[in-house]
C-alpha cells in the first residue's frame, strides 16, 4: 500500500506565499511514500519541504522553477503503475486531451501526471489515466483567476489505485475518490512485452 | 482450583517426555503418556481450565479462547482497502489517508503502523540463534499480529519492549506439541483414523478406534481413568494419550476449533497464554506490573527480602555497595528469565514457574495485603535469588556497584538447570516467609530472620556498635591492623588467658574502649600475615597432621581473630578468610592462595588432600585456630586461628595443636566465655593479645600513625586481599578442579563466601573510619 502525493503549481512565493494552512496541516511526515510534483515550485525552500514530507520526491522543471537542473519530464513506476511525470507547458493546446494522450504513449506510462493548467482535471483515457492535481496554492494561472487550491493523493495498491482528491472548496477541505485498476489484459500484455 | 505441581515430578515428568518415544510407549495399549507442554502451560497459566472432567470442556475452554482471539483481530486490524459488503460507502471525507481524523480508518491504520514499526525492530532480534523458527515470516506475522492485538486492547500500555520475548516461549512450545502431535498421530494412526473417511468401505476388520480407546486401555488394567475425578490426577503431569486423541478429534467439542492442537490455531492459543501471562487471571502474578514503573520496585525488595533470609552476607554486600535490585531485577522480572537461559533451559525454567500456582495468598505477618503474593510469586524470588547466589563469589569480590552489576547482567551459563532449580525450590518457603517482613537493615543492627548471628553481621557495619559480637567485631576491626602491627613490632605473646578475655571483648573502632582481648585479636591477626609466609614448608607436616584430625570439624581455619564462640561455621569461615587474605598477601604466590581456598573450603570437607595442600598457607591461620580452638575447649572459632598463626613466628610448633577450629554444626554452644583449658604455648596468644593491645592504643602509640588513616589504609589492603582471594576461589571453582570441588562444596563455599563477604564488611567498615 503505497501512498503516492501529486501537487504542483505552487508558484511560491510569486503568486502564493504558502500552501493552504489545512492543506499543510493534513500533510504530515510518515504517511506519504513518494511525491510527485509536475513543477512550478518554484524555489528551494518549497523542495525542501517536499522532502521533508517524503524521502522519495520526484519534480519535474516548470517554466517558472528557479532550479534549472529538473528533467522535463520523468518515468517511474511504482507498484505495477507506469508513472509519468511532465509539467504540461510543453503539450499545446494547455490542458487538451488528446495531446496529452499523446504524451502518455509517446513516455509509455501508465498514469500520466501534469500541471500548467491549475485545474484539477482527471481522465480514464484508452486504458490509462492522466491526472491533472491542479494548483495546491490556487495561484492563479495564464488563463484564469479563479482557482481553487487542490492536489491529489494515489493509492497504489498492486495493480489498484485509488485516487484521492482533495480540494479547498469555500474554505472547507473536499475528498473525492476515483478507482481505477489496470486492466489484467493491459497488465499480462505488459508482462508479456517486457523482455 | 489450580494443581500444584511440585517441581520433582515436573522434573520426572520432564524426562519422562524425552524418552516418549522409548519402548516404553511402544506398547499400544499401554497407557501411554505424553507431556505436552503447550497444554499443560495453558491450564497453567488460566487458558483452560485445571480441573476438569471432559476433554469436552477443556475443547470448549479452547475454542472460546480463539474466538474471541479471531474476533479482536478482526476488529482491530484494520485495512482500509477492505471494504465489508453492506456497509455503507465511507464518507471520503474521513475515510481518506490523510484524514486528521482519529476515528478513521486510515487514522487507526497509521496508528496501528507506528505501533508495528516498534514491535518489527524487537521482532528483528528475537532469538536469532533459533532464527529458523523464529525469523520465518510466517512466525514473524504471527509475532506482529498477537503483539498488534494486545497492544490495541491495552492502550495505556501499549507495546513495551520484551514483551516479545515472553511471547517467544508460548509460542514455541505450542509449536513443539503441534509436532509432538504430529509424532504421536505417526506412531498412533489407528487411533487417530477416521475410518469412514476413507474410499473403501467401513472396515469392520479394524481394531482399534478412538472410540474404543478406552476399552483397550480398560482391558489392560489401566486403572485411573474411571475413577480418577478429573482427567489429571492430582500429580499428573502427563497428557493422556486418550486425551490427546478426544481432544484432536474433529467431531468432538466444537468441531476443528476445538482441536487441542492445532497448527491453525496456534496464534490464536498464543494470543490467550500471552494475555494470561500478562493480565494474570486474576492470580497474583501479573506480568503487566513489571512493565508498569511501580511494579518492578516492589517485586524486587520482595527479592532483597528473600535474599536477606537466605544469604545475609551477600545481601548486607550489595545493599552496602548501593546495589539498587532494579537494575538488575528489571531485565530478569520483565522477561521471567528469558535472557538467563538459554530456551531449552528457559522452559524448565517456566515450568518451576507455572507449577506454582498463582492464586494469592495473604503474606505473614501484619504488613498490608497488597495480594502480589502467590506461590508463583515465590518461587519467581526464589529463582532470582538463587541467580545472585550462583554468581555469588564474583559479587562478593566486586569492588563497587558498577562490578556487581556487570557479573549479574553477564552472568555465566548455567550447566545445570535441573540442579539449579531445585535449589530454587527450596528458597521458595524462604521468599513466602519474608512476604510481609520488612527489609532486613544495614548499617545497623537490625532483626534478621535468622540467628543473632546475623544480626550481629549486619551491624557489623557500624563499628563499635555494643549488638554486635565482640568477635566478629574484633575481626574485622582486628584486621587491619595485622600487618600494621605486624610491620611495627615483633610481638610478644602474652598469656593464652590474656588473650582469651581479650577476644571477647567488644572493640571499639578508635580502640577507646579496646581492652585486651580486642588487642589480643589484633595482635593475632597481625601476626597472622607475617608468619605465613615463613614457615611454610615447617609447618606444612604439622598443620597437615592436625588439618586431618580436625577433619571432621573441617572448618578452614579463619584468619580472623575475632573469636565468636556463637559463630557458625560461617564467622569462622570469615575470620579464616580474613587470615587467609593478609596472609594470602604476604605470601603472593600463587601456589599459596590456592591453597588458601582449599583449606578454607575445607570447612565442609574432608578429604585430606586439599587440607594438605591448603596448609602451607594456612599455616598461621590453622595454627592460630587450632591454638584458639584447643584454648576455648574445642570450640572452633577464630581465635584460636589467630593464635595458631601468631605462633609460627615465634617458631612454635602448633602442630598438636592446630585444631580446625569448627564446624558449622557447632554451634553457639562453646560460646566465647568457655575458656580453654589447655593452654599451649603462651606465645601465640601473648603474642596475639599484643596485637589487640596495640589496636587498642591507636591513638595512644606514638609509633603508630594516625587511628583512622592506619585503618582505611588496613582496610584497603585487606580489601586487596579479599579480591586475590575471591578471585583466586572463583578461578579454583572455574576451573573445576577435583579438588577444588571436592573441597568448594556447597557449605564450604558458602561459608568461605561469607567470610570473605564478612572481611570485606570489615574492610569497609575501616576505610570508613
Amino acid at each position: 500500500m503505497v501512498l503516492v502525493l501529486a501537487l504542483g503549481d505552487l508558484h511560491i512565493p510569486h503568486r502564493a506565499p504558502d500552501l493552504p494552512p489545512k492543506f499543510k496541516s493534513m500533510l504530515v511526515p510518515g504517511k506519504i511514500q513518494h511525491i510527485l510534483s509536475p513543477g512550478n515550485l518554484c524555489i528551494k525552500e518549497i523542495h525542501d519541504y517536499l522532502k521533508s514530507l517524503s524521502p522519495d520526491v520526484h519534480i519535474v522543471r516548470g517554466e517558472y522553477d528557479e532550479d534549472s537542473r529538473y528533467p522535463e519530464t520523468k518515468q517511474l513506476s511504482i507498484g505495477s503503475f507506469k508513472i509519468g511525470l511532465c509539467h504540461g507547458h510543453q503539450v499545446i493546446p494547455w490542458g487538451d486531451l488528446d495531446s496529452l494522450a499523446m504524451l502518455q504513449r509517446q513516455l509509455d506510462v501508465d498514469i500520466l501526471i501534469t500541471g500548467h493548467t491549475h485545474q484539477f482535471k482527471a481522465y480514464k483515457h484508452e486504458g490509462g489515466v492522466i491526472i491533472n492535481p491542479g494548483s495546491a496554492t490556487g495561484a492563479y494561472s495564464s488563463i484564469s483567476y479563479d482557482v481553487s487550491p487542490s492536489f491529489v493523493l494515489m493509492d497504489i495498491d498492486g495493480s489498484r489505485v485509488v485516487v484521492y482528491v482533495y480540494e479547498l472548496l469555500d474554505g472547507e477541505v473536499k475528498v473525492d475518490k476515483i478507482d481505477f485498476k489496470k486492466p489484467a489484459a493491459a497488465a499480462s500484455a505488459a508482462a508479456a512485452a517486457s523482455p | 482450583m489450580p494443581q500444584r505441581l511440585p517441581y520433582n515430578e515436573a522434573a520426572a515428568a520432564v524426562e519422562n517426555q524425552e524418552e516418549s518415544t522409548s519402548p516404553r510407549s511402544e506398547r499400544q495399549d499401554e497407557r501411554s503418556k505424553w507431556r505436552l507442554r503447550g497444554l499443560l502451560w495453558r491450564m497453567q497459566l488460566g487458558v483452560l481450565p485445571c480441573r476438569c472432567d471432559s476433554v469436552d470442556s477443556l475443547r470448549r475452554a479452547a475454542a472460546d479462547g480463539r474466538r474471541r482471539y479471531a474476533d479482536l483481530r478482526r476488529r482491530l486490524l484494520v485495512d482500509p482497502h477492505l471494504m465489508e459488503e453492506g456497509q455503507k460507502p465511507p464518507d471520503v471525507s474521513m475515510d481518506n489517508p490523510l484524514s486528521l481524523d482519529p476515528d478513521s480508518v486510515w487514522g487507526k491504520y497509521f496508528r496501528n503502523a507506528e505501533i508495528e514499526r516498534v514491535i518489527d525492530k524487537d521482532l528483528s532480534r528475537l532469538y536469532p540463534e533459533h532464527g529458523s523458527f523464529f525469523q520465518g515470516s510466517g512466525c514473524q506475522a504471527m509475532f506482529r499480529r498477537i503483539l498488534l492485538v494486545w497492544a490495541l486492547i491495552h492502550p495505556q500500555l501499549s507495546y513495551r519492549q520484551g514483551m516479545h520475548e515472553l511471547l517467544a516461549p508460548l509460542l514455541y512450545v505450542l509449536h513443539v506439541d503441534v509436532m509432538q502431535l504430529s509424532q504421536i498421530k505417526k506412531r498412533y494412526e489407528d487411533l487417530f483414523d477416521d475410518r469412514f473417511d476413507e474410499d473403501g468401505e467401513y472396515k469392520s476388520s479394524r481394531m482399534k478406534s478412538p472410540f474404543d480407546l478406552s476399552e483397550a486401555e480398560d482391558s489392560q488394567g489401566v486403572n485411573g481413568y474411571q475413577d480418577s475425578q478429573g482427567i489429571f490426577e492430582h500429580d499428573e503431569l502427563n497428557v493422556d494419550l486418550k486425551v490427546i486423541v478426544k481432544g484432536s478429534d474433529t467431531y468432538g467439542a466444537e468441531g476443528e476449533l476445538g482441536a487441542l492442537f492445532a497448527a491453525r490455531f496456534m496464534e490464536h492459543d498464543a494470543y490467550c497464554m500471552f494475555d494470561a501471562l500478562l493480565g494474570g487471571r486474576g492470580g497474583a502474578v501479573r506480568m503487566i506490573d513489571y512493565f508498569v514503573t511501580s511494579g518492578v520496585p516492589d517485586a524486587s525488595s520482595a527479592l532483597y527480602r528473600t535474599l536477606a533470609a537466605a544469604d545475609i552476607a551477600l545481601y548486607t554486600q550489595l545493599v552496602a555497595l548501593g546495589v539498587q535490585p532494579q537494575y538488575f531485577a528489571l531485565r530478569w522480572l520483565r522477561l521471567l528469565f528469558g535472557r538467563e537461559f538459554g530456551l531449552e533451559d528457559l522452559l524448565l525454567v517456566w515450568d518451576a514457574i507455572f507449577a506454582a500456582s498463582n492464586e494469592a495468598i495473604l503474606p505473614p505477618g501484619d504488613s498490608a495485603a497488597d495480594g502480589s503474593l502467590s506461590s508463583r510469586s515465590a518461587i519467581i524470588s526464589a529463582i532470582a535469588v538463587s541467580l545472585l547466589l550462583h554468581s555469588r563469589a564474583a559479587l562478593l569480590a566486586a569492588p563497587d556497584a558498577t562490578g556487581c552489576l556487570e557479573r549479574l547482567l553477564n552472568s555465566p551459563h548455567i550447566q545445570d538447570v535441573r540442579k539449579f532449580l531445585e535449589n530454587a525450590k527450596s528458597l521458595q518457603h524462604l521468599a513466602l516467609e519474608t512476604a510481609g517482613t520488612p527489609l532486613p537493615a544495614v548499617a545497623k543492627v537490625g532483626r534478621t530472620t535468622k540467628s543473632p548471628q546475623k544480626s550481629t553481621k549486619s551491624g557489623i557495619l557500624r563499628q563499635g556498635s555494643t549488638g554486635c559480637s565482640p568477635e566478629l567485631l574484633k575481626m574485622f576491626l582486628a584486621e587491619g591492623y595485622w600487618e600494621e602491627k605486624w610491620k611495627t613490632s615483633v610481638l610478644q605473646r602474652t598469656s593464652i588467658e590474656d588473650l582469651r578475655p581479650a577476644s571477647r571483648t567488644t572493640e571499639q573502632p578508635k580502640g577507646s574502649t579496646s581492652n585486651g582481648p580486642s588487642e589480643n585479636t589484633r595482635e593475632r591477626t597481625e601476626t597472622v600475615t607475617p608468619p605465613k609466609p615463613s614457615s611454610n614448608g615447617s609447618r606444612v607436616q604439622a598443620h597437615s597432621k592436625h588439618l586431618d584430625n580436625e577433619h571432621s570439624d573441617a572448618k578452614g581455619p579463619v584468619e580472623e581473630t575475632v573469636k565468636s564462640e556463637s559463630s557458625d561455621g560461617e564467622e569462622a569461615m570469615q575470620r579464616n578468610v580474613g587470615l587467609v587474605a593478609p596472609a594470602s598477601n604476604a605470601g603472593s604466590s600463587d601456589g599459596e592462595t590456592p591453597d588458601v581456598v582449599p583449606v578454607k573450603d575445607a570447612v565442609a570437607s574432608t578429604s585430606n588432600a586439599p587440607l594438605a595442600e591448603a596448609v602451607p598457607p594456612q599455616d598461621d591461620v590453622d595454627k592460630i585456630a587450632g591454638r584458639s580452638s584447643e584454648k576455648e575447649g574445642g570450640v572452633s572459632n577464630t581465635n584460636g586461628d589467630e593464635v595458631v598463626i601468631v605462633d609460627d613466628p615465634l617458631g612454635v610448633s602448633s602442630s598438636a595443636r592446630l585444631r580446625i577450629p569448627r564446624t558449622p554444626p557447632r554451634k553457639s554452644g562453646s560460646s566465647s566465655e568457655e575458656e580453654p583449658g589447655s593452654s599451649t604455648s603462651s606465645s601465640p596468644f601473648t603474642a596475639l593479645r599484643k596485637i589487640s593491645m596495640k589496636r587498642d592504643e591507636v591513638g595512644d602509640s606514638p609509633r603508630r600513625p594516625k587511628g583512622p588513616v592506619a585503618l582505611q589504609s588496613l582496610g584497603q589492603s585487606m580489601m586487596e586481599h579479599i579480591q586475590v582471594l575471591e578471585g583466586v576461589l572463583s578461578q579454583k571453582v572455574r576451573e573445576g578442579e577435583q579438588i577444588s570441588k571436592a573441597i568448594i562444596g556447597g557449605k564450604g563455599h558458602v561459608s568461605a563466601m561469607v567470610a570473605l563477604a564478612e572481611l570485606r564488611k570489615i574492610s569497609n567498615a575501616l576505610l570508613q573510619m
